[in-house]
């Protein structure tokens, strides 16, 4: 954000600096001024001395007077050259072209004077000695008032030039400043404007982000390109696929839902069309036992009988096995379920109907659960049943219902100090017709326990158990999740 | 007027073990047969001058008209409106139960697979229903 608010100002500093550099340094004024002045002085000293120089050989005719008059000449041809240099001013250098026109007469002049070779212009007419003096004396006055104004105009063009110079200078500070305000302020202003659109584009992401988590659709992010609208895109595509995912769901649990009712149809089928075979094979077998009283053998009386109780069995099988598919089918309807009053219930059918047992039974006083009335019964039937069944055989036999608490779910047990099993076979246990014990030591279907399995899933709880052979077995069941869902 | 028992069943061998079972009560009453619900409805309403039987032993599944489409007939006529319907069949859906109960059915038996049992319960339907109970 700093850099976007410097940037502009460096690059107008960079504009600035480049210009400086780039552009003339502004001429010395006040250095070519002084040069203008003092050729000047030279000059006209050099005529003054030519001029004296001729007259000292007028009248003295000696050598020495032509001497100084060349040397004055030679001096004045580069001191000429030296103020031609340095004046450019247009003014004064059409003063300097007159100086220039009247130094060079006079340099005829004095020449005619001095008896020296004359230079080829300008051409001064012939006149006598009297006339060339009177002319000398002119130009030099006239050379003396050009220098004397060129001077002045010298003098008024430094101070001109440098006013204008430290305008100029003013001027750039001027721009300068005004430029970096201008340029902080635009770039301050930018990346405030900048930070307030990425600002307004993040909030709308974590909105759709959250509208993604309840499923709801997404709203337009405002344009750009950058990370933000990546994200976006990303969110977006996130959002497709949960569809499409929503979508194959749907069609999963339709699949499923037509598969269940085509398995209540099978089970309907198998409770009608299994069973009557069966009753035919049990009924005729009775017919012959009835009608051929006396023609059978011993061995044939058996046969029979094992053919009847085979046919029995396997309507007990088929019953079961309906009971569990109803089990799967029913709905759930949870309620509170007095678990205390049911077990003590079911305990007493058992007592009254089998042969008088001595055992010791111990529940919980209060015991409820959330669960299915229904379903809870015929798993507490189920577990109390074969408690009863395994302890059969045991002197002293004990049966226990009680809870632990365990975090959100409350652990149900049923515990009894009968047969028990082998730990190693556990994973057999809540398999349909999957039995520990065969019949002879004690008889069933081995259905029992999967149809306590299958209630407990229903009310999304777990059932496991611990046992040791001949030391009975606990069986411990939620009817409810044990983890707070998520 | 002598007193028969109407009973409705496909299965030849189920009818079979009924009759025999029948057959070993004490009551004597002739057993007419019907092998679907388009014969039973035919006994019951055929004829002008048919005798209605005491007790309808009906069955479930038929092929065609089953038996609640013949239930619900019985119960429909004010003739057989009071006629006790026993049904006698495999099922023991809840949906079945409650649906022949609603139609009116004044009792459900679910014909077990140990013939002993069979035995047992037609005993008790041929001395309920055929000399206990009062009918009209």
């Amino acid at each position: 954000m700093v850099g976007i608010a410097v940037l502009p100002v460096v690059v107008f500093w960079a504009a600035t600096a480049l210009a400086v550099l780039t552009n003339d340094p502004p001429a010395n004024t006040t250095a070519r001024s002084l040069t203008v002045q003092a050729s000047l002085a030279r000059v006209q000293g050099d005529l003054l001395d030519a001029d004296a120089g001729a007259r000292d050989f007028l009248l003295t005719d000696s050598p020495r007077g032509r001497e100084r008059h060349h040397l004055a000449i030679a001096r004045l041809g580069a001191d000429l050259a030296i103020l031609d240099n340095a004046v450019i001013d247009r003014t004064l250098r059409k003063s300097l072209a007159s100086l220039q026109d009247v130094a060079a007469d006079e340099v005829v002049v004095l020449a005619k004077l001095t008896k020296s070779p004359v230079p080829s212009s300008p051409v001064v007419p012939p006149m006598g000695e009297r006339a060339l003096l009177n002319r000398s004396v002119a130009n030099l006055d006239r050379i003396r008032h050009l220098a004397t104004s060129m001077d002045k105009g010298q003098a008024e063009l430094t101070a001109r030039r440098s006013a204008a110079d430290q305008k100029t200078q003013q001027t750039y500070f001027l721009v300068f400043l005004i430029g970096s305000i201008v340029c902080v302020g635009a770039g301050l202003l930018s990346a405030q404007a900048l930070s307030r659109s990425i600002s307004r584009r993040v909030a709308v992401l974590a909105r759709n982000a959250d509208r993604l988590a309840l499923g709801l659709a997404l709203e337009p992010l405002p344009p750009g390109e950058d990370e933000v609208a990546r994200v976006d895109a990303r969110l977006r595509q996130t959002a497709r696929l949960l569809l499409r995912r929503e979508d194959d769901l749907r069609e999963r649990s339709r699949e499923l839902e037509a598969a269940n009712r085509e398995l209540e149809a099978f089970s309907y089928s198998v409770s009608h069309d299994l069973r009557a075979p069966l009753r035919a094979i049990d009924g005729f077998s009775a017919a012959i036992e009835h009608d051929c009283q006396g023609q059978l053998d011993a061995a044939g009386t058996d046969a029979l009988r094992r053919v009847r109780a085979a046919a029995r069995r396997m309507g007990t099988l088929i019953d079961e096995l309906l009971n569990l598919s109803r089990l799967t089918r029913a709905e759930l309807r949870r309620t509170q379920v007095d678990i205390a009053a049911s077990a003590n219930a079911i305990l007493g059918d058992l007592a009254r109907h089998g042969p008088a047992r001595q055992v010791d039974i111990r529940i919980e006083p209060g015991l409820s659960a959330d669960a299915d009335a229904e379903l809870a019964q015929i798993a507490l039937e189920n577990l109390l049943s074969n408690a009863w069944k395994y302890t059969g055989k045991t002197p002293h036999a004990r049966i226990e219902v009680g809870s632990t608490p365990n975090g959100v779910a409350r652990v149900f047990h049923v515990r009894d100090n009968g047969a028990g099993f082998d730990m190693a076979q556990s994973g057999k246990l809540f398999g349909a017709f999957q039995r520990l014990h065969n019949d002879r030591e004690f008889d069933g279907t081995g259905v029992g326990l999967a149809i306590v399995q299958r209630i407990v899933n229903r009310h999304g709880g777990r059932i496991w158990a611990e046992s040791h052979i001949n030391e009975g077995a606990t069986f411990y069941f939620t009817f409810e999740p044990e983890h707070a869902p998520h | 007027m002598s007193k028969t028992i109407l009973l409705v069943d496909d299965n030849p061998d189920d009818v079979e073990l009924t009759v025999r079972a029948f057959r070993s009560t004490d009551v004597h009453e002739p057993i007419r047969i019907a092998r679907d619900g388009t014969e039973a409805i035919d006994q019951l309403f055929g004829s002008p001058s048919r005798t209605l039987p005491s007790l309808v032993l009906l069955d479930l599944k038929l092929p065609g008209i089953d038996g609640v489409d013949v239930l619900r007939r019985i119960r429909a006529d004010p003739l057989t409106r009071a006629l006790p319907v026993v049904i006698l069949t495999s099922s023991n859906e809840r949906v079945d139960l409650m649906n022949c109960y609603r139609l009116g059915a004044n009792s459900y038996v679910r014909k077990p697979v140990s013939f002993s049992d069979f035995l047992a319960a037609t005993r008790q339907i041929a001395s309920y229903w055929l000399s206990l109970n009062e009918s009209l």
